[in-house]
Protein backbone atom coordinates (compact mmCIF):
# COMPACT_ATOMS: atom_id res chain seq x y z
CA UNK A 1 0.00 0.00 0.00
CA UNK A 2 2.77 2.30 0.95
CA UNK A 3 6.47 2.30 0.39
CA UNK A 4 9.10 1.76 3.10
CA UNK A 5 9.12 4.24 5.83
CA UNK A 6 5.71 6.04 4.70
CA UNK A 7 4.39 2.75 6.08
CA UNK A 8 5.64 2.89 9.26
CA UNK A 9 4.74 6.58 9.54
CA UNK A 10 0.90 5.87 8.16
CA UNK A 11 0.62 3.44 11.34
CA UNK A 12 1.71 5.24 13.31
CA UNK A 13 -0.78 8.02 12.97
CA UNK A 14 -2.93 5.77 12.88
CA UNK A 15 -2.13 4.20 15.99
CA UNK A 16 -1.94 7.54 18.20
CA UNK A 17 -5.31 9.08 16.34
CA UNK A 18 -7.39 6.96 15.73
CA UNK A 19 -9.54 7.16 19.32
CA UNK A 20 -9.46 10.85 18.41
CA UNK A 21 -10.59 10.54 15.47
CA UNK A 22 -13.04 8.25 16.19
CA UNK A 23 -15.00 10.67 19.14
CA UNK A 24 -14.98 13.14 16.70
CA UNK A 25 -16.99 10.57 14.31
CA UNK A 26 -19.31 9.48 17.06
CA UNK A 27 -20.22 13.23 17.58
CA UNK A 28 -20.29 13.77 13.82
CA UNK A 29 -22.32 10.65 13.17
CA UNK A 30 -24.07 10.04 17.12
CA UNK A 31 -22.83 6.36 16.31
CA UNK A 32 -19.64 4.21 17.28
CA UNK A 33 -20.12 2.29 14.05
CA UNK A 34 -20.48 5.05 12.06
CA UNK A 35 -17.56 7.06 13.61
CA UNK A 36 -15.63 4.07 13.05
CA UNK A 37 -16.71 3.64 9.11
CA UNK A 38 -16.00 7.00 8.67
CA UNK A 39 -12.57 7.08 10.36
CA UNK A 40 -11.57 4.11 8.02
CA UNK A 41 -13.09 5.23 5.27
CA UNK A 42 -11.28 8.50 5.65
CA UNK A 43 -7.70 6.92 6.18
CA UNK A 44 -8.81 4.28 3.41
CA UNK A 45 -8.59 7.44 0.96
CA UNK A 46 -5.68 9.38 2.47
CA UNK A 47 -3.52 6.08 2.95
CA UNK A 48 -2.34 5.97 -1.22
CA UNK A 49 -1.14 9.21 -1.04
CA UNK A 50 0.14 9.28 2.96
CA UNK A 51 3.83 10.73 1.31
CA UNK A 52 2.36 13.76 -0.26
CA UNK A 53 0.07 14.73 2.39
CA UNK A 54 3.00 14.13 4.89
CA UNK A 55 5.18 16.56 2.80
CA UNK A 56 2.72 19.56 2.13
CA UNK A 57 -0.22 19.46 4.47
CA UNK A 58 -0.78 18.34 8.50
CA UNK A 59 -1.58 15.04 8.36
CA UNK A 60 -4.02 15.46 11.03
CA UNK A 61 -5.77 18.17 9.50
CA UNK A 62 -6.12 16.26 5.75
CA UNK A 63 -7.59 13.11 7.52
CA UNK A 64 -10.39 15.57 9.08
CA UNK A 65 -10.89 17.10 6.07
CA UNK A 66 -11.56 13.64 4.68
CA UNK A 67 -13.80 12.64 7.22
CA UNK A 68 -16.32 16.00 7.19
CA UNK A 69 -16.48 16.10 3.22
CA UNK A 70 -17.02 11.91 3.68
CA UNK A 71 -19.63 12.93 6.71
CA UNK A 72 -21.16 16.10 4.48
CA UNK A 73 -21.83 13.89 1.51
CA UNK A 74 -23.70 11.12 3.32
CA UNK A 75 -25.96 13.54 4.89
CA UNK A 76 -26.84 14.86 1.60
CA UNK A 77 -27.48 11.39 0.39
CA UNK A 78 -29.65 11.04 3.66
CA UNK A 79 -27.98 7.85 4.30
CA UNK A 80 -27.83 7.08 7.90
CA UNK A 81 -26.74 3.54 8.25
CA UNK A 82 -29.35 1.98 9.40
CA UNK A 83 -31.20 -1.54 8.25
CA UNK A 84 -33.70 -2.96 10.03
CA UNK A 85 -32.03 -6.66 10.82
CA UNK A 86 -31.91 -8.96 13.75
CA UNK A 87 -28.36 -9.20 14.71
CA UNK A 88 -26.58 -9.01 17.99
CA UNK A 89 -25.08 -5.40 19.36
CA UNK A 90 -21.34 -6.00 19.49
CA UNK A 91 -20.20 -4.62 22.80
CA UNK A 92 -23.11 -3.21 25.05
CA UNK A 93 -21.39 0.13 26.15
CA UNK A 94 -20.49 -0.63 29.83
CA UNK A 95 -20.84 1.79 32.78
CA UNK A 96 -23.84 3.07 30.50
CA UNK A 97 -25.31 5.07 33.48
CA UNK A 98 -28.28 7.25 33.69
CA UNK A 99 -26.54 10.57 33.72
CA UNK A 100 -23.88 9.76 31.39
CA UNK A 101 -26.93 8.38 29.18
CA UNK A 102 -28.88 11.50 28.90
CA UNK A 103 -26.13 13.53 28.77
CA UNK A 104 -25.41 11.38 25.37
CA UNK A 105 -29.05 11.44 24.04
CA UNK A 106 -28.86 15.46 24.60
CA UNK A 107 -25.50 15.95 22.78
CA UNK A 108 -26.73 13.94 20.01
CA UNK A 109 -30.16 15.33 19.62
CA UNK A 110 -28.48 19.07 19.68
CA UNK A 111 -25.74 18.53 16.83
CA UNK A 112 -27.63 16.44 15.02
CA UNK A 113 -30.46 19.55 15.25
CA UNK A 114 -27.57 21.86 13.22
CA UNK A 115 -26.63 21.60 9.55
CA UNK A 116 -23.91 19.45 9.01
CA UNK A 117 -21.46 22.44 8.29
CA UNK A 118 -22.55 23.59 12.29
CA UNK A 119 -22.29 20.28 13.58
CA UNK A 120 -18.85 20.50 12.02
CA UNK A 121 -18.35 23.91 13.00
CA UNK A 122 -19.06 22.86 16.25
CA UNK A 123 -16.81 19.70 16.99
CA UNK A 124 -13.78 20.69 15.18
CA UNK A 125 -13.98 24.19 17.04
CA UNK A 126 -15.62 23.32 20.79
CA UNK A 127 -14.20 19.46 20.94
CA UNK A 128 -11.25 18.94 19.35
CA UNK A 129 -10.01 22.49 20.14
CA UNK A 130 -8.52 23.17 16.72
CA UNK A 131 -7.80 26.82 15.82
CA UNK A 132 -10.46 29.10 13.71
CA UNK A 133 -7.60 28.80 11.28
CA UNK A 134 -7.59 25.04 11.14
CA UNK A 135 -10.94 24.72 11.52
CA UNK A 136 -11.54 26.59 8.46
CA UNK A 137 -8.81 24.68 6.54
CA UNK A 138 -10.31 21.67 7.70
CA UNK A 139 -13.50 22.83 6.02
CA UNK A 140 -12.34 25.02 3.41
CA UNK A 141 -13.70 27.81 4.06
CA UNK A 142 -12.19 31.44 5.20
CA UNK A 143 -11.72 32.15 8.79
CA UNK A 144 -14.47 34.61 9.09
CA UNK A 145 -16.91 31.99 7.83
CA UNK A 146 -15.71 29.83 11.24
CA UNK A 147 -16.57 32.80 13.36
CA UNK A 148 -19.68 33.13 12.11
CA UNK A 149 -20.97 30.09 11.98
CA UNK A 150 -19.50 29.25 15.22
CA UNK A 151 -21.06 31.72 16.91
CA UNK A 152 -24.72 30.50 15.23
CA UNK A 153 -24.40 27.57 15.91
CA UNK A 154 -24.14 28.36 19.09
CA UNK A 155 -26.33 30.58 19.57
CA UNK A 156 -29.02 27.52 18.09
CA UNK A 157 -27.55 24.92 20.04
CA UNK A 158 -28.48 27.29 23.70
CA UNK A 159 -32.07 26.97 22.47
CA UNK A 160 -32.16 23.41 22.31
CA UNK A 161 -34.18 22.61 25.14
CA UNK A 162 -32.14 19.60 26.46
CA UNK A 163 -29.28 21.18 26.07
CA UNK A 164 -30.19 24.05 27.39
CA UNK A 165 -30.94 22.09 30.96
CA UNK A 166 -27.77 20.65 31.00
CA UNK A 167 -25.94 23.50 30.42
CA UNK A 168 -28.14 25.50 33.62
CA UNK A 169 -27.22 22.73 35.66
CA UNK A 170 -23.46 23.04 34.78
CA UNK A 171 -23.80 26.45 35.63
CA UNK A 172 -25.22 25.96 39.11
CA UNK B 1 -13.09 30.41 24.14
CA UNK B 2 -16.58 31.01 25.73
CA UNK B 3 -18.31 29.72 29.04
CA UNK B 4 -20.88 27.75 27.23
CA UNK B 5 -18.17 26.44 24.92
CA UNK B 6 -16.30 25.94 27.95
CA UNK B 7 -19.69 24.01 29.29
CA UNK B 8 -20.18 22.32 25.80
CA UNK B 9 -16.99 20.95 25.62
CA UNK B 10 -17.58 18.83 29.02
CA UNK B 11 -20.70 17.82 27.77
CA UNK B 12 -19.40 16.34 24.49
CA UNK B 13 -16.95 14.64 26.61
CA UNK B 14 -19.13 12.96 29.06
CA UNK B 15 -21.14 11.95 25.95
CA UNK B 16 -18.45 10.72 23.71
CA UNK B 17 -16.86 8.23 26.14
CA UNK B 18 -14.34 6.21 24.71
CA UNK B 19 -15.00 3.99 21.16
CA UNK B 20 -15.61 0.63 21.95
CA UNK B 21 -13.23 -0.85 19.04
CA UNK B 22 -10.02 0.13 17.64
CA UNK B 23 -9.44 1.10 14.53
CA UNK B 24 -6.51 -0.85 13.53
CA UNK B 25 -4.32 -0.25 10.95
CA UNK B 26 -4.83 -3.81 9.34
CA UNK B 27 -8.31 -2.67 8.89
CA UNK B 28 -7.43 0.18 6.83
CA UNK B 29 -5.31 -1.44 4.54
CA UNK B 30 -7.88 -4.64 4.02
CA UNK B 31 -10.05 -1.45 3.35
CA UNK B 32 -7.27 -0.40 0.53
CA UNK B 33 -6.69 -3.41 -0.80
CA UNK B 34 -10.45 -4.02 -1.16
CA UNK B 35 -10.99 -0.65 -2.62
CA UNK B 36 -8.21 -1.28 -5.42
CA UNK B 37 -9.94 -4.54 -6.06
CA UNK B 38 -13.51 -3.24 -6.65
CA UNK B 39 -11.80 0.07 -9.21
CA UNK B 40 -9.72 -2.78 -10.98
CA UNK B 41 -13.91 -4.41 -11.27
CA UNK B 42 -15.02 -1.61 -12.07
CA UNK B 43 -12.60 -0.57 -14.75
CA UNK B 44 -12.79 -3.73 -16.71
CA UNK B 45 -16.03 -3.65 -16.60
CA UNK B 46 -16.45 -0.33 -17.80
CA UNK B 47 -14.36 -1.32 -20.55
CA UNK B 48 -16.18 -4.22 -21.26
CA UNK B 49 -19.22 -1.75 -21.65
CA UNK B 50 -17.01 0.56 -23.80
CA UNK B 51 -16.01 -2.48 -26.10
CA UNK B 52 -19.69 -2.98 -26.79
CA UNK B 53 -19.54 -6.42 -26.86
CA UNK B 54 -22.86 -6.73 -25.35
CA UNK B 55 -21.61 -10.36 -24.28
CA UNK B 56 -24.48 -11.50 -21.53
CA UNK B 57 -22.26 -13.22 -18.84
CA UNK B 58 -23.91 -16.05 -17.38
CA UNK B 59 -25.17 -15.94 -13.99
CA UNK B 60 -22.19 -17.94 -11.86
CA UNK B 61 -18.90 -16.64 -13.67
CA UNK B 62 -16.41 -14.63 -11.36
CA UNK B 63 -13.58 -12.48 -11.97
CA UNK B 64 -11.88 -14.13 -8.88
CA UNK B 65 -12.99 -17.96 -10.04
CA UNK B 66 -11.34 -17.93 -13.50
CA UNK B 67 -12.47 -20.03 -16.05
CA UNK B 68 -10.66 -23.85 -15.43
CA UNK B 69 -8.08 -24.93 -17.84
CA UNK B 70 -6.45 -28.43 -17.79
CA UNK B 71 -6.38 -29.86 -14.72
CA UNK B 72 -3.31 -29.85 -12.95
CA UNK B 73 -1.72 -28.35 -15.44
CA UNK B 74 -0.53 -24.65 -14.19
CA UNK B 75 -1.45 -22.29 -11.43
CA UNK B 76 -4.48 -21.04 -12.70
CA UNK B 77 -5.95 -25.02 -12.76
CA UNK B 78 -7.57 -26.97 -9.83
CA UNK B 79 -5.24 -28.90 -7.52
CA UNK B 80 -4.51 -32.09 -9.19
CA UNK B 81 -5.29 -34.03 -5.71
CA UNK B 82 -8.36 -33.42 -3.33
CA UNK B 83 -8.58 -35.51 0.03
CA UNK B 84 -11.56 -37.33 1.11
CA UNK B 85 -13.03 -38.37 4.31
CA UNK B 86 -14.79 -41.85 3.36
CA UNK B 87 -17.14 -43.58 4.90
CA UNK B 88 -15.73 -47.08 5.94
CA UNK B 89 -17.69 -50.01 7.17
CA UNK B 90 -16.23 -49.72 10.58
CA UNK B 91 -14.20 -46.27 10.80
CA UNK B 92 -14.08 -43.53 8.28
CA UNK B 93 -11.16 -43.52 6.37
CA UNK B 94 -8.96 -41.18 4.78
CA UNK B 95 -8.58 -41.34 1.01
CA UNK B 96 -6.34 -38.98 -1.69
CA UNK B 97 -8.10 -39.39 -5.23
CA UNK B 98 -6.85 -37.59 -8.41
CA UNK B 99 -8.72 -34.25 -9.55
CA UNK B 100 -8.33 -35.52 -13.18
CA UNK B 101 -9.27 -39.20 -13.57
CA UNK B 102 -10.55 -40.14 -9.43
CA UNK B 103 -7.65 -43.02 -9.25
CA UNK B 104 -6.92 -43.07 -5.59
CA UNK B 105 -3.63 -42.42 -5.48
CA UNK B 106 -3.47 -42.55 -1.75
CA UNK B 107 -4.92 -44.40 1.55
CA UNK B 108 -4.08 -42.40 4.70
CA UNK B 109 -4.02 -44.80 7.94
CA UNK B 110 -4.94 -43.55 10.86
CA UNK B 111 -1.04 -42.66 12.72
CA UNK B 112 -2.55 -43.08 15.75
CA UNK B 113 -3.60 -46.37 17.14
CA UNK B 114 -7.44 -46.43 17.77
CA UNK B 115 -7.98 -42.86 16.73
CA UNK B 116 -10.62 -41.51 13.87
CA UNK B 117 -10.78 -38.96 11.57
CA UNK B 118 -13.67 -36.52 12.52
CA UNK B 119 -15.07 -34.42 9.72
CA UNK B 120 -14.49 -31.35 8.89
CA UNK B 121 -11.10 -32.20 9.80
CA UNK B 122 -8.81 -31.80 6.55
CA UNK B 123 -7.00 -28.04 6.15
CA UNK B 124 -5.27 -27.73 2.91
CA UNK B 125 -2.35 -25.06 2.81
CA UNK B 126 -0.51 -23.98 -0.40
CA UNK B 127 2.17 -26.88 -2.07
CA UNK B 128 -0.09 -29.40 -1.52
CA UNK B 129 0.16 -29.46 2.40
CA UNK B 130 -2.81 -30.75 4.18
CA UNK B 131 -3.11 -30.90 8.37
CA UNK B 132 -5.73 -33.54 9.02
CA UNK B 133 -7.17 -34.33 12.77
CA UNK B 134 -7.58 -37.77 14.71
CA UNK B 135 -9.36 -37.97 17.61
CA UNK B 136 -9.87 -40.99 19.84
CA UNK B 137 -12.84 -42.19 22.04
CA UNK B 138 -12.72 -42.86 25.40
CA UNK B 139 -13.06 -46.26 25.98
CA UNK B 140 -15.98 -46.53 28.51
CA UNK B 141 -18.43 -43.51 26.54
CA UNK B 142 -18.09 -43.55 22.51
CA UNK B 143 -19.18 -40.25 22.20
CA UNK B 144 -16.56 -38.24 24.34
CA UNK B 145 -13.18 -37.40 23.44
CA UNK B 146 -9.69 -38.69 24.95
CA UNK B 147 -7.11 -37.21 22.43
CA UNK B 148 -7.36 -34.62 19.00
CA UNK B 149 -4.42 -34.70 17.37
CA UNK B 150 -3.17 -32.54 14.18
CA UNK B 151 -0.99 -34.56 11.51
CA UNK B 152 0.76 -33.08 8.43
CA UNK B 153 1.49 -34.26 5.12
CA UNK B 154 2.39 -33.57 1.86
CA UNK B 155 1.43 -35.11 -1.39
CA UNK B 156 3.82 -35.59 -4.22
CA UNK B 157 3.39 -35.13 -7.86
CA UNK B 158 2.59 -38.42 -8.33
CA UNK B 159 -0.87 -37.48 -5.35
CA UNK B 160 1.20 -39.65 -2.65
CA UNK B 161 1.50 -39.17 0.88
CA UNK B 162 4.92 -38.09 2.47
CA UNK B 163 6.25 -36.30 5.60
CA UNK B 164 3.40 -37.49 7.74
CA UNK B 165 3.96 -36.97 11.22
CA UNK B 166 2.35 -35.02 14.02
CA UNK B 167 2.48 -31.01 13.32
CA UNK B 168 4.16 -28.94 15.94
CA UNK B 169 1.54 -27.59 18.59
CA UNK B 170 -0.61 -30.54 16.83
CA UNK B 171 -1.79 -32.35 20.52
CA UNK B 172 -4.78 -30.84 21.48
CA UNK B 173 -5.32 -32.96 24.14
CA UNK B 174 -8.75 -34.31 25.17
CA UNK B 175 -10.71 -31.62 23.14
CA UNK B 176 -13.08 -31.60 20.02
CA UNK B 177 -12.29 -30.16 17.02
CA UNK B 178 -14.94 -28.81 14.72
CA UNK B 179 -13.06 -27.26 11.65
CA UNK B 180 -9.87 -26.40 10.98
CA UNK B 181 -7.32 -23.73 8.72
CA UNK B 182 -3.74 -23.45 7.66
CA UNK B 183 -2.11 -19.93 6.52
CA UNK B 184 -0.92 -20.26 2.88
CA UNK B 185 2.60 -21.01 4.16
CA UNK B 186 1.19 -23.82 7.43
CA UNK B 187 2.95 -21.51 9.96
CA UNK B 188 -0.36 -21.06 11.57
CA UNK B 189 -3.20 -23.43 12.28
CA UNK B 190 -6.49 -22.32 13.61
CA UNK B 191 -9.14 -25.14 15.05
CA UNK B 192 -12.68 -24.78 16.58
CA UNK B 193 -12.27 -26.68 19.80
CA UNK B 194 -14.95 -27.71 22.47
CA UNK B 195 -14.05 -29.54 25.72
CA UNK B 196 -14.23 -33.14 24.81
CA UNK B 197 -17.60 -34.09 26.89
CA UNK B 198 -20.44 -34.34 24.84
CA UNK B 199 -22.44 -31.77 26.86
CA UNK B 200 -20.30 -29.39 25.68
CA UNK B 201 -20.11 -30.58 22.23
CA UNK B 202 -23.49 -28.52 20.97
CA UNK B 203 -21.46 -25.79 19.91
CA UNK B 204 -17.47 -25.20 19.60
CA UNK B 205 -16.60 -22.55 21.85
CA UNK B 206 -13.24 -21.50 21.37
CA UNK B 207 -10.73 -21.22 18.88
CA UNK B 208 -6.97 -22.29 19.19
CA UNK B 209 -4.55 -20.98 16.91
CA UNK B 210 -1.21 -22.56 16.36
CA UNK B 211 2.23 -21.88 15.30
CA UNK B 212 3.82 -24.50 13.96
CA UNK B 213 7.10 -23.30 13.99
CA UNK B 214 7.47 -22.79 17.27
CA UNK B 215 4.03 -25.12 18.67
CA UNK B 216 2.84 -22.36 20.52
CA UNK B 217 -0.74 -22.07 21.09
CA UNK B 218 -2.91 -18.96 21.69
CA UNK B 219 -6.63 -19.44 22.63
CA UNK B 220 -9.60 -17.30 21.80
CA UNK B 221 -12.02 -17.31 24.10
CA UNK B 222 -15.50 -17.30 23.77
CA UNK B 223 -16.68 -15.94 26.76
CA UNK B 224 -20.35 -14.98 27.24
CA UNK B 225 -19.66 -12.58 29.88
CA UNK B 226 -17.15 -10.42 28.07
CA UNK B 227 -20.15 -8.39 26.48
CA UNK B 228 -23.09 -9.61 26.65
CA UNK B 229 -22.74 -12.04 23.39
CA UNK B 230 -21.88 -15.78 23.17
CA UNK B 231 -21.00 -17.17 19.38
CA UNK B 232 -22.21 -20.57 18.41
CA UNK B 233 -21.12 -22.84 16.31
CA UNK B 234 -17.92 -21.85 15.18
CA UNK B 235 -16.83 -23.02 12.15
CA UNK B 236 -15.31 -22.16 8.67
CA UNK B 237 -12.12 -20.84 9.81
CA UNK B 238 -9.92 -19.26 7.15
CA UNK B 239 -6.88 -18.05 7.79
CA UNK B 240 -6.64 -15.21 5.45
CA UNK B 241 -3.89 -12.40 4.03
CA UNK B 242 -1.34 -14.45 4.74
CA UNK B 243 -1.93 -15.73 8.05
CA UNK B 244 -2.67 -12.49 9.31
CA UNK B 245 -6.75 -12.59 10.25
CA UNK B 246 -8.76 -15.36 10.93
CA UNK B 247 -12.19 -15.29 9.80
CA UNK B 248 -14.64 -17.87 10.92
CA UNK B 249 -18.37 -18.27 10.61
CA UNK B 250 -21.06 -18.32 13.99
CA UNK B 251 -24.21 -17.93 15.25
CA UNK B 252 -24.75 -14.65 17.86
CA UNK B 253 -26.75 -15.85 20.85
CA UNK B 254 -27.58 -13.75 23.57
CA UNK B 255 -26.83 -14.04 26.99
CA UNK B 256 -29.02 -12.88 29.94
CA UNK B 257 -26.92 -9.59 30.48
CA UNK B 258 -27.95 -8.17 26.92
CA UNK B 259 -31.38 -6.98 27.13
CA UNK B 260 -33.23 -6.75 24.19
CA UNK B 261 -30.95 -7.98 21.71
CA UNK B 262 -32.02 -11.40 19.69
CA UNK B 263 -30.04 -13.74 18.32
CA UNK B 264 -29.65 -16.90 16.13
CA UNK B 265 -28.18 -15.47 13.27
CA UNK B 266 -25.23 -15.96 11.19
CA UNK B 267 -22.53 -13.45 11.05
CA UNK B 268 -18.77 -13.66 9.68
CA UNK B 269 -16.13 -12.20 11.83
CA UNK B 270 -12.70 -11.62 11.78
CA UNK B 271 -9.90 -11.58 14.06
CA UNK B 272 -6.64 -9.71 13.87
CA UNK B 273 -3.41 -11.09 14.76
CA UNK B 274 -4.16 -14.36 14.81
CA UNK B 275 -1.41 -15.74 16.56
CA UNK B 276 -1.91 -12.92 20.09
CA UNK B 277 -5.09 -14.74 20.60
CA UNK B 278 -7.98 -13.03 22.98
CA UNK B 279 -11.88 -12.97 23.39
CA UNK B 280 -13.64 -14.20 19.47
CA UNK B 281 -16.44 -11.36 20.52
CA UNK B 282 -13.75 -9.01 19.74
CA UNK B 283 -13.39 -9.99 15.92
CA UNK B 284 -15.41 -7.35 13.81
CA UNK B 285 -18.25 -8.35 11.69
CA UNK B 286 -17.69 -8.46 7.87
CA UNK B 287 -20.80 -10.11 6.99
CA UNK B 288 -24.55 -10.89 8.96
CA UNK B 289 -26.58 -13.33 7.55
CA UNK B 290 -29.47 -10.80 7.72
CA UNK B 291 -27.98 -9.09 4.73
CA UNK B 292 -29.07 -11.78 2.65
CA UNK B 293 -32.67 -11.38 2.90
CA UNK B 294 -33.37 -8.63 0.29
CA UNK B 295 -31.28 -9.66 -2.15
CA UNK B 296 -31.54 -13.42 -2.69
CA UNK B 297 -34.53 -14.08 -5.37
CA UNK B 298 -36.44 -15.98 -3.15
CA UNK B 299 -37.59 -14.77 -0.09
CA UNK B 300 -38.96 -18.01 1.50
CA UNK B 301 -36.72 -19.29 4.46
CA UNK B 302 -33.16 -19.82 4.01
CA UNK B 303 -30.22 -21.46 5.97
CA UNK B 304 -26.40 -20.28 5.60
CA UNK B 305 -25.04 -23.41 5.91
CA UNK B 306 -21.07 -22.10 4.95
CA UNK B 307 -19.56 -19.18 4.41
CA UNK B 308 -15.84 -18.80 3.89
CA UNK B 309 -13.46 -15.66 3.37
CA UNK B 310 -11.73 -15.68 0.57
CA UNK B 311 -7.68 -15.74 1.39
CA UNK B 312 -7.47 -11.69 0.11
CA UNK B 313 -10.15 -10.84 2.44
CA UNK B 314 -12.20 -9.36 -0.62
CA UNK B 315 -15.42 -11.85 -0.89
CA UNK B 316 -17.15 -14.51 0.56
CA UNK B 317 -18.03 -17.35 -0.87
CA UNK B 318 -21.27 -18.65 0.97
CA UNK B 319 -23.90 -22.13 0.44
CA UNK B 320 -27.33 -20.79 1.48
CA UNK B 321 -30.09 -23.69 1.14
CA UNK B 322 -33.90 -22.37 0.13
CA UNK B 323 -36.63 -23.70 1.62
CA UNK B 324 -40.44 -22.86 0.76
CA UNK B 325 -43.70 -24.26 1.92
CA UNK B 326 -42.74 -23.91 5.68
CA UNK B 327 -40.65 -26.88 5.41
CA UNK B 328 -37.66 -27.69 7.58
CA UNK B 329 -34.94 -25.81 6.32
CA UNK B 330 -32.22 -27.13 8.41
CA UNK B 331 -31.59 -29.94 6.60
CA UNK B 332 -33.87 -29.90 3.00
CA UNK B 333 -34.08 -26.85 0.60
CA UNK B 334 -35.76 -26.82 -2.39
CA UNK B 335 -33.14 -25.03 -3.84
CA UNK B 336 -29.05 -24.68 -3.03
CA UNK B 337 -27.36 -21.43 -4.20
CA UNK B 338 -23.28 -21.08 -3.95
CA UNK B 339 -22.90 -16.89 -3.77
CA UNK B 340 -20.11 -14.59 -4.22
CA UNK B 341 -20.53 -12.19 -1.86
CA UNK B 342 -18.67 -8.73 -2.05
CA UNK B 343 -17.20 -7.57 1.53
CA UNK B 344 -18.60 -4.43 2.13
CA UNK B 345 -17.58 -2.03 4.50
CA UNK B 346 -20.49 -1.50 7.71
CA UNK B 347 -20.82 2.40 6.70
CA UNK B 348 -20.56 1.37 2.61
CA UNK B 349 -23.05 2.44 0.46
CA UNK B 350 -22.77 -0.19 -1.60
CA UNK B 351 -25.37 -3.04 -0.92
CA UNK B 352 -24.34 -6.50 -0.49
CA UNK B 353 -24.97 -7.99 -4.34
CA UNK B 354 -24.21 -11.42 -4.46
CA UNK B 355 -23.27 -13.08 -7.39
CA UNK B 356 -24.24 -16.67 -7.88
CA UNK B 357 -21.89 -19.03 -8.73
CA UNK B 358 -23.88 -22.01 -8.74
CA UNK B 359 -28.02 -22.60 -8.18
CA UNK B 360 -29.42 -26.21 -8.18
CA UNK B 361 -33.67 -26.39 -7.90
CA UNK B 362 -33.32 -29.74 -5.83
CA UNK B 363 -36.96 -30.23 -4.79
CA UNK B 364 -37.41 -31.86 -1.80
CA UNK B 365 -34.58 -33.64 0.23
CA UNK B 366 -31.12 -32.29 -1.38
CA UNK B 367 -28.78 -30.89 1.32
CA UNK B 368 -25.18 -30.10 1.39
CA UNK B 369 -22.61 -31.99 2.56
CA UNK B 370 -19.28 -30.81 2.09
CA UNK B 371 -17.81 -27.30 0.67
CA UNK B 372 -14.68 -26.26 0.49
CA UNK B 373 -11.99 -24.06 -1.02
CA UNK B 374 -8.83 -24.40 -2.21
CA UNK B 375 -5.66 -21.96 -0.63
CA UNK B 376 -6.02 -19.50 -3.74
CA UNK B 377 -9.42 -19.44 -2.93
CA UNK B 378 -10.25 -19.90 -6.25
CA UNK B 379 -11.75 -23.41 -6.46
CA UNK B 380 -14.94 -24.28 -4.77
CA UNK B 381 -15.20 -28.18 -3.93
CA UNK B 382 -18.84 -29.09 -3.53
CA UNK B 383 -20.70 -31.96 -2.80
CA UNK B 384 -24.33 -32.35 -2.40
CA UNK B 385 -27.30 -33.44 -2.42
CA UNK B 386 -29.14 -36.62 -0.44
CA UNK B 387 -27.68 -39.91 0.58
CA UNK B 388 -28.91 -41.55 -2.55
CA UNK B 389 -27.57 -39.40 -5.24
CA UNK B 390 -25.30 -36.89 -3.77
CA UNK B 391 -23.32 -34.94 -6.49
CA UNK B 392 -19.50 -34.53 -5.88
CA UNK B 393 -17.71 -31.72 -8.22
CA UNK B 394 -16.44 -28.72 -8.57
CA UNK B 395 -17.47 -25.26 -9.47
CA UNK B 396 -17.23 -23.80 -12.66
CA UNK B 397 -19.06 -21.28 -14.75
CA UNK B 398 -22.13 -21.63 -12.73
CA UNK B 399 -21.96 -25.39 -13.17
CA UNK B 400 -20.48 -28.33 -11.00
CA UNK B 401 -18.07 -30.31 -12.91
CA UNK B 402 -18.49 -33.76 -11.96
CA UNK B 403 -15.25 -35.38 -10.07
CA UNK B 404 -15.13 -39.34 -10.54
CA UNK B 405 -16.77 -41.03 -8.99
CA UNK B 406 -19.65 -38.28 -8.94
CA UNK B 407 -21.70 -39.75 -6.47
CA UNK B 408 -20.13 -38.28 -3.75
CA UNK B 409 -22.88 -40.27 -0.66
CA UNK B 410 -19.74 -42.13 0.77
CA UNK B 411 -17.82 -39.07 1.13
CA UNK B 412 -18.29 -36.72 4.62
CA UNK B 413 -15.69 -34.27 3.15
CA UNK B 414 -13.54 -33.17 0.72
CA UNK B 415 -10.69 -30.53 0.96
CA UNK B 416 -7.82 -30.02 -1.59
Amino acid sequence: VLVKGESERFSQFVVERERSLQRTGWLLTGDWALAQDLVQTALVRSAPHWDRIRRRDDPEIYVRRVMVNTWLGWRRRKWRGERASAWVPDNPAPGDMAAEATVRVAVRAALGALTGRQAAVVVLRVFDDLTEVQAAAVLGCSVGTVKSTLARSLAKLRESPQLAELLEREVR
Amino acid sequence: VSTVEGQLRDLMQVAVGEPPHRVTVAAVRRRVIRRRVVECVSGMAALVLLAGAGVAVAAGTSASHPPAQAVGSGPSSPPPYYVQVVAGPQEDQLAVRSTATGRVTAHIASPWPGAYPNPPMIAAAGNQTFYVVWAKGVQDNGGNIAGSRIYRFQLTAAGKVSGYQLAPGGDLGAQRVGDIAASASGSLLAVAVTPGSWTNADFYRDIEVINTRTGTPALWRNDPTANGTRLDQIQDLVLAQGGSELAFLSTARCTTHAAGCSGGFGQLRVLSSPAAGGEVTSGQIVFRQSELTDQLPRTDQFNLSDALLNPDGSTIDAVVNVTSNGKDNSSVANEISVLEIPVVPAGSTAATRPLVLYRLNTGDGFFDRSFSVDPTGQYLLFNEGPTSGTRNGWIRDGRLVPLAPANGSNYFYEGW
